[in-house]
């Protein structure tokens, strides 16, 4: 009986020291990151979002406008395009389980989720920016859609197969019909799987770097040249300017940093509070 | 018998290759209370969701026989025509989780277009609820969601949901089955009065040979697929002919 008791308490203290180190790297990063980018803010107060970068000999490094608003601009789309077409095809997987497409989109999204995502952008530029002969920031919001549309349609599936079938029989005992089914019972009982993966794939796409180097290119000098034009990533300037010796551009790039951190939590809160769980 | 609400003729089911149901000729009559008994498997809840083809959402089911309600061959109607003439309980409670106590009883209403105006619908709800037993307990907190609810509780409120889109037959699959004896009781007592104010036709699938008794008008023994035995309550409870039926009375199966 004692022997039991000691290996059971050994074994907790085990598995909590796995825990805490498995997660020790991520507070590590949060807090780094938090450590070198959340001076700069404060430093450069309002200006830091609604500036383009400074000079690399400027007083003041100046401003991540452009990231703010490139990444504002193609995440949104990205979002508009990738959530529609993935729900819709998680829907149609539910529905019809063993038809061909159903098979078709499964193989494709796995292999979209294995596939390294720089291949995304060079497809985009293969089909979109070379034929059009310029960098967009349509070009890159495509990429990004393409980024995000396994993800979603991922968690949207697995979310959709989790409803009970009793409440599924129980509509259509109703008399609905299908579409009526699937609108007043299947999506919003699966309402917050559904959410999670959107936010999921929301902060894949805004963190993304390697789709957007072939197709939004980057372009700091104005804060947004319209869909048609290069544009601007948090990432991609993080990504860029870390690399260089400016202190200025380094200090962009911490700034950077830490406000796409902060996006994130602020992504997961929001999407916490608007959509609530539904209990049965 | 009284003419029949429902009458099924060489009644087969197939489900991916095996027989379900053999061949059932069966008619139930309007207005009254309909005990279906029978050991697990014999196809009591298969029999129930042939009648509003809720079994065409599984795959593989093939149904040959005739079915007719009121007279008319379901399989000749529309299929949300025949779901909707229906009212549905299942053995567990299964209020939609995401919707409040009052959208629950009034979701079928909508969906069937009964009430005309929001007075209306109020009207049909609270007609419901009464129906259901359900009204004195939950009229303060019509916005609640059902998970505030009992078990017990939340079985009536599938049967208001089912009273709400005025249904001509009730069917209720084991419907107390996990419920205990408090709520069984009212649940017993709103089928009566159902029976009994509104000439609802009802099919209740039990395996309670008591429950049976205290509600049935007429009884019907399912066994392997098949009616082994059918007639009045009174007389089946009494002295029933069928060695199977003894033996289930007796709770031997
Ligand atoms: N979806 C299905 N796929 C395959 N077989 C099924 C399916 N549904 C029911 N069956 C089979 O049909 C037979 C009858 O099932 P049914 O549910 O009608 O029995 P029942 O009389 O309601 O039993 P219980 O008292 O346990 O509820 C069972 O042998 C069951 O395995
Ligand atoms: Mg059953």
């Amino acid at each position: 009986m004692d022997d039991r008791f000691l290996v059971d308490r050994v074994f907790t203290v085990i598995v909590v020291v796995i825990a805490i180190i498995a997660i020790l790297p991520i507070f590590h990063i949060i807090a780094y990151i938090t450590w070198r980018g959340l001076p700069i803010v404060i430093d450069n107060g309002l200006s830091f979002f609604t500036d383009v970068p400074a000079a690399v000999v400027a007083e003041k490094p100046g401003g991540i406008a452009p990231a703010l608003a490139g990444t504002a601009f193609m995440t949104i789309t990205a979002t508009l395009i990738a959530v529609p077409l993935a729900t819709l095809a998680a829907i149609f997987s539910v529905e019809y389980p063993n038809h061909v497409l159903t098979k078709a989109v499964r193989v494709t999204s796995r292999s979209l989720l294995e596939v390294a995502t720089i291949l995304i952008g060079m497809l985009i530029f293969v089909l979109l920016v070379l034929p059009t002969g310029r960098f967009t920031a349509l070009a890159g919001s495509l990429a990004l859609a393409i980024v995000m549309i396994p993800y979603v349609y991922t968690y949207a599936e697995l979310a959709l197969i989790s409803v009970p079938k009793t409440y599924i029989e129980a509509a259509y005992a109703l008399g609905m019909k299908r579409a009526q089914v699937i609108f007043y019972v299947t999506v919003r009982v699966a309402r917050r799987g559904l959410a999670r993966g959107i936010a999921i794939a929301v902060t894949k796409a805004m963190g993304e770097t390697a789709p957007l180097l072939f197709t939004a290119f980057g372009a700091r000098s104005v804060i947004f040249g319209g869909p048609f034009e290069p544009a601007d990533a948090l990432p991609l300037m993080v990504f860029q300017f870390i690399q260089t010796g400016y202190d200025n551009w380094r200090a962009l790039a911490w700034g950077g940093a830490f406000t796409l951190l902060v996006l994130y939590l602020l992504l997961f809160i929001i999407a916490r509070i608007l959509v609530k769980e539904v209990r049965y | 018998m009284v003419s029949p609400a429902v009458e099924t003729r060489e009644l087969r089911v197939r489900i991916s290759g095996r027989d379900i149901l053999k061949g059932v000729n069966l008619r139930v009559p309007e207005g009254a209370i309909t005990a279906i008994m029978g050991p697990s498997g014999s196809g009591k809840t298969t029999f129930l969701k042939v009648l509003n083809r809720l079994i065409e959402l599984i795959d593989g089911v093939e149904v040959s026989g005739e079915v007719r309600v009121f007279g008319s061959n379901i399989f000749d109607m529309d299929v949300y025509t025949v779901r909707r003439m229906f009212g549905m309980v299942f053995q567990n409670p299964n209020p939609f989780p995401h919707m409040s106590i009052y959208d629950n009883v009034a979701i079928g209403a909508r969906i069937n277009r009964v009430a005309r105006s929001r007075e209306e619908l109020d009207r049909i709800v609270r007609w419901a609820l009464e129906k259901a037993m359900l009204w004195d307990e939950v009229k303060n907190r019509l916005r609640d969601p059902p998970w505030r609810l009992s078990g017990g509780q939340q079985q009536r409120l599938c049967l208001a949901r089912a009273l709400a889109m005025k249904p001509r037959i009730l069917l209720l699959d084991e419907p107390t089955a996990n419920i205990d004896p408090v709520n069984t009781a009212k649940l017993e007592e709103a089928l009566r009065a159902l029976r009994r104010d509104e000439g609802m036709t009802i099919l209740l699938v039990t395996h309670m040979p008591h429950q049976a008794v205290r509600v049935s008008d007429y009884i019907v023994m399912f066994y392997d697929g098949m009616v082994v035995e059918e007639g009045p309550t009174s007389e089946i409870a009494l002295n029933p002919a069928n060695e199977i039926t003894r033996r289930f009375l007796r709770g031997e199966m």
